[in-house]
């Protein structure tokens, strides 16, 4: 006997809920990336600056 | 033998002959063929210790499981009196308790370079969509009657074809199955080259095949590569908290390995370390192949059913690196989006050989690391979410 709320719940809920906890890993990825960026050009520009 | 003692020949059985020719197929595909060595040589030897008759390596209740470890207290007792055998030891204290895949976890975390995946965060998302073939063969083989809704989950995982979460989610969602999944996963694992191409020409035009993409990713920081693992484990643990210990263990891993202060361990952890608990846990897991437990319908059903998930995973990983292309000026080879189904990195490997052959300038193997990494992530958060779910 098939419950389709099994499937439902597993199956639809659970590739749902995947996406959406790699998106977000994804965002927080690409947030440190961008803080650790910006925070890596200041420093070069004054140096630059200087030249 | 002469009225002293038994000999094995007259328990032996059809089952347990042919599976010495399982046994001896996968020791020949791993020592000749060079598949997987490290895992097919010690499952088909396990495989052999468990079919040998009265040896009691490995004891088995009526049922099919494995007999049950007393504590600690009754356990010399037990192996003396045959109620259970080393395996019994090194399944319930290694595998069952999930001790073994993911301590294996930490290894492969200190060998993995995440520096793809962080110079390019969207990978994280062709991982995501990788997961297809999971999700799809879990709808297949529940409704095929065959198996519980946790045994397919189980059956649907190795389409993420990623040792260690399998092994741990099958250890604590359908342990009887867990030999035939894992012998499937890693032999699948080995046959990514094989099974990816066809899917990815099926799916892809020559044009888009060819697609270049410039060799260099964006450099990363020592200090991005120091938080990217504190970062994500937080996160995935925070978002789906069964996934932790999987992921906790992989990143802990890679935060020896890129820290830079911990080099001693990282190498340790990736050497002799997940030597040891590798071939312990191919050991095992061969000898949870007795014949009454393999040749069952459910065995050829995962079989099949393994290809589909595999297949799945790629034509998910494509589709949403298609689907990214609409949006992005400097298209990407959507190809790479087939490398999120993990099997590092063997996927990676098919994506750049195919690469080559559509465009000789074209150099895709670490734009392919970042997803297939991404993919290792996924199917450590798909097993943690089936385990939310089921358990």
């Amino acid at each position: 006997m098939i419950d389709w709320s099994v499937v439902a719940k597993v199956a639809g809920g659970g590739f749902g809920a995947t996406i959406l906890a790699l998106v977000i890993l994804s965002l927080a990825a690409w947030i440190l990336g961008l803080i650790m960026q910006k925070t890596k050009a200041k420093p070069e520009e004054p140096a630059a600056k200087d030249k | 033998m002469f009225g002293l003692y038994d000999t094995a020949f007259g328990a032996l059985s059809w089952g347990n002959i042919l599976m010495f020719l399982i046994a001896g197929l996968l020791i020949y595909l791993g020592i000749a063929k060079k598949m997987e060595p490290i895992l097919l040589v010690p499952i088909g030897f396990g495989i052999l210790m468990v079919n040998l008759p009265l040896g009691g390596l490995m004891v088995y209740t009526p049922d099919g499981l494995p007999a049950e470890v007393p504590t600690l207290g009754g356990l010399i007792q037990a192996i003396g009196n045959g109620e259970i055998g080393l395996l019994n030891v090194l399944y319930t204290y290694g595998i069952e308790s999930g001790v073994i895949p993911l301590l294996i976890f930490l290894g492969v975390g200190a060998m993995t370079d995440f520096r793809p995946t962080i110079a390019r965060p969207i990978s994280f998302l062709f991982g995501a969509t990788a997961q297809l073939g999971v999700f799809v063969v879990f709808i297949i083989a529940y409704c095929s009657g065959l198996f519980t809704a946790n045994e397919a989950a189980c059956v649907g995982i190795i389409g993420g074809s990623d040792g260690p979460p399998t092994v741990y989610l099958t250890a604590a969602l359908a342990p009887k199955l867990l030999g035939t999944i894992t012998l499937v996963a890693y032999s699948y694992m080995a046959l990514v080259p094989i099974i990816q191409p066809p899917v990815i020409k099926a799916l892809t035009s020559k044009k888009e095949r060819a697609i270049f993409m410039k060799p260099q990713l964006r450099q990363v920081s020592k200090l991005e590569e120091i938080l990217f693992p504190i970062i994500i484990f937080i996160v995935s643990a925070l978002l789906v908290p069964k996934s932790m210990p999987l992921i906790g263990m992989f990143m802990f891993g890679n935060l020896l390995r890129v820290s830079g202060v911990t080099d001693r361990l990282a190498q340790s952890a990736g050497g002799v370390f997940i030597d040891v608990l590798t071939f312990l846990l191919g050991l095992t897991v061969g000898a949870l192949m007795p014949a009454e437990v393999f040749f069952t319908g459910q065995t050829l059903a995962i079989i099949g059913l393994a290809v589909v998930a595999f297949a799945l995973g790629t034509a998910g990983g494509l589709w949403a690196a298609k689907l990214v292309n609409l949006f992005l000026k400097e298209k990407i080879n959507p190809m790479i989006g087939a490398a999120g189904v993990s099997a590092v990195p063997m996927s990676a490997r098919v994506v750049q050989r195919m690469g080559q052959e559509a465009n000789p300038r074209n150099f895709l193997l670490m734009h392919a690391m970042g997803p297939n990494m991404a993919g290792a992530v996924a199917t450590s958060v798909v097993a943690g979410i089936f385990l939310g779910m089921l358990m």
